[in-house]
């Protein structure tokens, strides 16, 4: 008999409740799993917490924290647990639409496509919600009887509350979308990783990109916008986050606290995110109520979804590429490896995935993508190398600036060890002080100096960095130097820019903060320093006299006052030096005074004479030595007045030296800025064991026109001595302009 | 009363089915019958609302199906490909469509487990083939839809089995006015079974009929002579499927079979038979089943 068709709400409603039953059965294994995993990573943390007998005894914990309702880096665990289950669940709630004989039952039952949707949505959502609330009400149970109820610790709670909900909606629908777009369980699950950690990879890529093309920006360095943007829409980040902020609040007292920076619970982020968690809903709603059975066991994928994948590889791709300085430092190759890797992508899709499997529902015409995906890479490139809506020619006005830092390329012994911003490892594993170095300036002539000099790099745009060794042009050598510039503005804010590769000619202009009041007063106040610690007998430093091989170091045991009186004479000649005689000396150095460290250090000299040459080992050293010239007046008056002067002469036998090219822009030294100032004292140098040049006469000429320090942009040659019936070398420079006709 | 209207449909550039349009009655048995990738199970999963059609429509009992819940309820699809749920027994099966047919009866349910011999408590995964497709036969008929689609599901049943599904679909259409679609590739069991024909080809159904009606109008015709046969013999003769061993011509012919006989009588045979054609002969004439070589194909 056959009855009329009519809509009955009863049945309907009677049909949807059935296929929630039936999803949240599926579902349970999942919900049982979350709650044990989020437990762990939740509960037991807080009460092994408050539990401790260390704390618990004496109620300290109470004295350390108002709440706590996750510990320590638990909300971050959290937050990506709940990301990722949500994750699952959606592939398991959606997993039927994978095989053609599930599609055939679930989608000829008597049930719409949205029904069917949403009853599933619901019930693998219920499964979700139920560890969140179960595992957050636990610990809110466990707050109010050990802490006390606050508002803070309700506020906490709801705030975290709305979180993980978000996190839970935003993963479970963005994989939903992602299982209704796709053909097969593996594609699904390779679509959805890409488009969770797409957001991750993108802000990978623009780190390399926009500073491949923006002239103004360092890797790593994002426009504060973008960058911004970038972590915004990674749930993985703003969320668990977010999340980290508000979990607990350790009390003032409390210094034992997480060191992380507390994040004050952001509304209008979460508010926004709660509607990027609708949206995604409505899009796997949309898309699922699309979706065409016929895809199932199919590669394909809905158009929108293969554009991202794509287009995320691609960034990938593109990202890794570009991060390598040779193809980052250099426009054109850069912008022909992204629209390589693009075609590359093309041809493995068509070969692949197109004319290999088969498959009729790919349609080969859906290639046209790339030529899109390259057009947007490229768009993207030219905004940027145009200067990225005035990114690059921006300079903040100066009567609001409070203060420059800018990155310093001169040299290092002027500062005193204790000054360095940072040290880094070579590759020879020796710490350098040096590279990091940055100078603070703030007088009004100063900020309009830096300025001066700010516009000038802006202006001269991005160039591919210079290959051979001799800037014979200096205006026209681009060297591997990472000029940074940092405004700290009055109103607090900052404005920093990072121009990476600048003319040869450009850094020597920067030598001129030399001669700055800001800089030689830092550098006076650090001696004067130092003279009162004398005083005090605190002073960091052993004091020692050598000529510039290092070769027969003494150290200079005098009284404080004598010390004083020499770092006060070291200290004036050094505010007193110019620029010349410090970067393009003349002259060959007389000797050295080293000022070293005393904490922390292996020093050889002395004790294994016959092994090491008269270097200290470097390893954490705090060291200064002060190259001393004929411009050194103060100095040098005081050495011959103590009867010290000799111990600057060299008195030793050099039977044997050898030249080597000298490259500032060496493919060793990628990371800092390190090589333009040749100093003998902090590089390492591997001067390989021929030493080649051994005529007396030769030998001498060289030494006489070899300079221990250098500001060696114009190019130049090393020459490694070496001393008669010592193991080991000392390295020297010299300039390419005078270099004689037997060794250029 | 199930309505199929000019459907077409496409996978990507591949078109599966071109302007398809068959009706079926109510309390009806409609055989589908095609080669194998004709497009009979795409027509099912479209009619059954699986597949959504790129042209076209059908309709159930004036209701479109796709999507449309209510005509679904009161649709059963019984694909080739059986699924059931994992570790699933007949009876949680039950339970699981009772929730989404409303019509479901457990009765009904418990009456057939009874009549197949099939325990409700075993896991269906552990089934044989054909006792997994008595199982989705079981599910189908307690549904008690008023469309019950059957995608080549008597293949694997035996005799006896196939003979109880016979009756209980008879019974069920004599109870229930249901209309039913069968596929399969045994047409002498549809011959039995059907009471209507679709012959589908090239992505169309070529040939619909009663089955009555399959071969009224066309016949195979044996003829023999004793000596040469004449030249224009067949001259006006609609016919094909023409074969010559010795004296005898075999040919299946199109029209009215007493004209054509009167015709062929005028040449004066030695002899002349009419034949009635079965369903496959039916099927291969109209499918022009091509003729292959096997001569040493295992050599």
């Amino acid at each position: 008999m056959i009855l009329p068709i009519s809509s009955n709400k009863s049945e309907s409603a009677s049909v949807c409740r059935h296929s929630y039953w039936c999803a949240l059965k599926l579902n349970l294994p999942i919900g049982v799993m979350m709650t044990i995993l989020l437990s762990l990573c939740s509960v037991l943390p807080v009460i092994s917490y408050i539990t401790n007998p260390y704390f618990n005894g004496t109620d300290q914990y109470r004295s350390n924290y108002h709440y706590m309702l996750l510990r320590d880096f638990g909300p971050i665990i959290y937050g990506y647990m709940v990301l990722i289950i949500a994750c699952v669940a959606g592939i398991t709630t959606f997993a039927f639409l994978f095989k053609k004989n599930s599609t055939n039952l679930y989608f000829s039952l008597g049930i719409s496509r949205r029904k069917l949707f949403l009853t599933r949505y619901l019930a693998a959502l219920t499964m979700l919600l139920l560890p969140i609330i179960i595992t957050l009400s636990t610990n809110l149970i466990i707050n109010l009887l050990s802490f006390g109820s606050s508002l803070a610790l309700w506020k906490s709670f709801f705030s975290l509350l709305a979180l993980f909900v978000i996190s839970a909606v935003v993963g479970l629908s963005v994989s939903c979308a992602v299982c209704a777009a796709c053909g097969t369980i593996i594609g699904a699950a390779g679509m959805l990783t890409v488009v969770m950690i797409a957001p991750t990879i993108l802000k990978f890529c623009m780190s390399w990109f926009v500073p491949a093309f923006l002239w103004g920006n360092a890797p790593y360095h994002l426009p504060n916008t973008l960058e911004k943007l970038l972590t915004f829409i990674n749930p993985f980040h703003y969320l668990p986050y977010t999340a980290m902020g508000i979990a607990y609040l350790p009390t003032k007292e409390n210094d034992t606290a997480m060191s992380f920076d507390p994040i004050p619970f952001r509304v209008v982020g979460t508010i926004l995110w709660a509607g990027i968690a609708v949206a995604a809903f409505l899009l796997a709603f949309h898309v699922f109520s699309k979706r065409r059975a016929e895809i199932c066991g199919s590669i394909h994928c809905n158009r929108t979804l293969n554009f991202i994948a794509t287009f995320i590889t691609q960034a990938l791709g593109i990202g890794m590429l570009l991060s390598f300085p040779p193809v980052r430092e250099s426009v054109p190759l850069a912008l022909l490896l992204c629209v390589g890797i693009v075609a590359v992508i093309a041809v493995l899709d068509l070969i692949l995935l197109r004319f290999l499997s088969q498959d009729k529902t790919v349609r080969t015409s859906d290639v046209a993508v790339y030529p899109v995906q390259a057009g947007i890479y490229l768009a993207v490139a030219i905004l940027l190398l145009t200067g990225g809506f005035g990114y690059t020619n921006y300079l903040p006005p100066l009567d609001s600036v409070e203060n420059v830092t800018i990155s310093y390329p001169g040299a290092p012994e002027t500062f005193l060890a204790s000054q360095y911003n940072g040290y880094t490892t070579n590759d020879k594993g020796v710490v350098e002080h040096f590279c990091n170095t940055t100078v603070t300036l703030e007088t009004p002539d100063e900020l309009k100096l830096i300025q001066e000099l700010h516009r000038e790099i802006a202006k001269a745009g991005k160039h591919s960095i210079s290959n051979g060794q001799y800037a014979q042009q200096p205006e026209k050598y681009t060297v591997r130097f990472d000029f940074e510039v940092s405004y700290a503005m009055k109103d607090g804010t900052s404005l920093q820019r990072t121009f990476s590769g600048v003319p040869a000619s450009f850094l020597e202009k920067l030598l001129s903060i030399d001669e700055t009041d800001s800089f030689t007063r830092t550098q006076t106040d650090a001696y004067q320093t130092l003279i009162l610690q004398m005083k005090d007998e605190t002073a960091p430093y052993d004091i020692f006299l050598s000529d510039i091989y290092f070769s027969n170091p003494y150290e200079y045991n005098a009284s404080d006052a004598e010390k004083s009186a020499l770092i006060d004479a070291l200290s004036q000649d050094l505010a007193a030096q110019t620029v010349q005689d410090r970067y393009f000396s003349e002259e060959k150095a007389l000797g050295i005074v080293h000022l070293l460290g005393k904490d922390d250090f292996d020093y050889y000299y002395g004790t294994e004479p016959d092994e090491t040459l008269p270097h200290p080992n470097w390893d954490g050293k705090a060291q200064n030595r002060i190259f001393i010239t004929p411009a050194f007046t103060h100095t040098i008056a005081f050495l011959k007045e103590q009867g010290l002067y000799d111990r600057l002469s060299f008195h030793g036998e050099i039977d044997a030296v050898n030249i080597q090219d000298y490259n500032i822009n060496s493919d060793l030294y990628w990371g800092g800025n390190k090589r333009q100032y040749f100093s003998e004292n902090y590089h390492m140098y591997d001067a390989g064991s021929d030493f080649d040049i051994t005529n007396t006469e030769e030998i001498n000429t060289l030494l006489e026109i070899a300079r221990s320090t250098y500001f060696a942009t114009e190019g130049g040659k090393i020459l490694n001595v070496h001393i008669k019936d010592r193991e080991g070398f000392v390295t020297l420079f010299i300039p390419y302009q005078d270099l004689p006709g037997f060794v250029k | 009363m199930i309505t199929v209207n000019n459907v077409r449909k496409d996978f990507g550039s591949f078109t599966a089915l071109k302007d398809v349009s068959c009706n079926v009655g109510n309390g009806s048995i409609y055989g589908l019958v095609g080669y194998n990738g004709s497009g009979k199970t795409t027509l099912l999963k479209i009619i059954s609302g699986v597949y959504e059609p790129d042209e076209g429509g059908v309709l159930i009992n004036g209701g479109m199906v796709f999507d449309n819940e209510t005509v679904k309820r009161r649709i059963f699809f019984v694909p080739d490909d059986l699924f059931f749920l994992p570790q699933a027994s007949l009876q949680r099966m039950a339970r699981f469509y009772t929730g989404y047919y409303p019509q479901f009866s457990m009765e009904t349910f418990h009456k057939l487990v009874e009549m197949f011999e099939l325990s409700p408590r075993k896991r269906i995964n552990g089934f044989s083939k054909g006792m997994q497709r008595q199982a989705a036969l079981i599910l189908a008929l307690s549904a008690r839809p008023d469309c019950l689609l059957l995608d080549e599901s008597f293949d694997g049943l035996d005799p006896v089995k196939r003979s109880l599904v016979r009756q209980v679909l008879t019974e069920l259409i004599v109870e229930r006015d249901t209309s039913v679609i069968i596929s399969s590739h045994n047409l002498r069991e549809l011959e039995d079974l059907c009471d209507h024909i679709g012959l589908m080809n090239q992505k169309h159904i070529v040939m619909e009929c009663g089955i009555g009606d399959v071969s009224a109008n066309r016949n195979k015709f044996r003829i023999a002579f004793q000596d040469e046969f004449p030249k224009n013999l067949l001259d006006g003769i609609p016919h094909r499927n023409e074969e010559r061993s010795g004296k005898i011509l075999t040919f299946v012919a199109t029209g009215d079979p007493d004209e054509i006989t009167a015709k062929l009588s005028t040449f004066h045979p030695a002899l002349l038979e009419i034949i009635p054609l079965s369903l496959e002969e039916v099927f291969l004439s109209e499918m022009e089943a091509k003729s292959y070589d096997f001569t040493d194909l295992f050599k």
